[in-house]
């Protein structure tokens, strides 16, 4: 998976840019920014291994379901009935956005073996091919995420100047 | 704020039938999301891909598996000249046939045929260099703070009813 850094910008930049033309949708760019974390959950793994799970339960296990379109889908309902009821399915979408963000840009991910993991899980097995873009671990896609963002945030403090905000 | 109860049937002990509905459906969601935890698990391999050789296995047993091919992830231990071993999981893996440099640390992606004895001939190998994975989750770590503090310009905690409520806009 791509840099949690470039993942947030991303949305930051996709969100910020769309709240120009679409009135109301402000407070909801640091949803979207949210939303993009919930797949990396699967890094829950770097804190507390699976195996040590499975050894103690006595059942299979894995953090990866995190990173998959079901694991987003419920940790996305969970996060959005932690809301004002009225706010509810607004932010369950805009958490879908930042979330399915992420997993497509994880498909530009390198991968030795030619194909992404089955994101599609647990709905099919897919296994899509991978572009083969970048590494989790290049630094570029988040100075280009950065210089992006940066120019967004300036455009908008413009904007909101301008418009007395 | 208060919200109303789920109707229940009568079998439901009390303790549950007075929470608020939003609690309940927070709690088989998390039930749910365990069961995928488990499933994926059981069904996937370490590297998440079900319908590719598990190197897993292929590596338990290269007796019954030598020239088939394998695709798995490792972190490098030891290097020579023209070899270098990974540990996938809990097994010291040989690796043979490449002359990429890589360093003690090192994240390998490795697509390789599987020969006598556990050694794997690499056909493909992707590297991520030890000082990049440490620059990854510190760059991460600054990802999460960006996420939230855009997040907390927007949003509060309304400690009355428990619920993330819109800065400024919302009642209570």
């Amino acid at each position: 998976m791509v840099d949690l850094l470039t993942h947030v910008l991303s949305v930051y930049v996709v969100l910020t840019i769309a709240s120009w033309y679409v009135d109301g949708i402000d407070a909801y760019v640091g949803v979207g920014m949210i939303g993009a974390i919930v797949p990396d959950l699967a890094k829950a793994r770097l804190l507390i291994d699976p195996d040590t799970i499975e050894s103690i339960l006595q059942i299979p296990f894995s953090w990866n379901a995190f990173h998959r379109l079901g694991g987003v889908l419920v940790v996305v309902g969970i996060g959005s009935l932690l809301f004002d009821p009225k706010h509810r399915s607004r932010v369950f979408g805009f958490l879908c956005v930042g979330a399915i963000s992420a997993l497509v840009l994880d498909l530009g991910v390198i991968r030795a073996g030619g194909v992404a993991p089955p994101y599609l899980y647990p709905f099919s097995w897919y296994e899509p091919p991978a572009a083969n873009l970048y590494l989790s671990s290049d630094q570029w896609p988040a100075i280009v995420a950065s210089a992006f963002a940066i120019g967004t945030w300036l455009v908008d403090r413009k904007r909101s100047a301008s418009a007395g905000r | 704020m208060s919200e109303m109860n789920l109707a229940m049937p009568n079998w439901v002990p009390d303790v549950a039938r007075n929470l608020p509905a939003r609690f309940v459906a927070i709690g088989v969601l998390t039930a749910v999301l365990f069961g995928l935890f488990v499933h994926y698990g059981a069904v996937a391999d370490e590297e998440g891909h079900a319908t590719t050789q598990s190197a897993e296995r292929l590596l338990a047993s290269p007796a019954e598996h030598t020239g088939e091919q394998l695709y798995f992830w490792g972190t490098v231990t030891t290097t020579t000249q023209d070899s270098f071993e990974v540990s996938v999981d809990d097994r010291i893996v040989g690796i043979t046939g490449s002359q990429a440099s890589v360093e003690p640390g090192d994240v390998v992606q490795i697509v390789g045929t599987l020969q006598k004895g556990g050694v794997v001939t690499a056909n493909r190998i992707v590297i991520s260099q030890r000082a990049n994975l440490e620059y990854l989750y510190v760059v991460s770590a600054i990802g999460l703070l960006v996420a939230l503090g855009v997040f907390g310009r927007s949003w509060t905690i309304n400690w009355d009813s428990l619920h993330l409520t819109e800065r400024g806009n919302d009642d209570g």
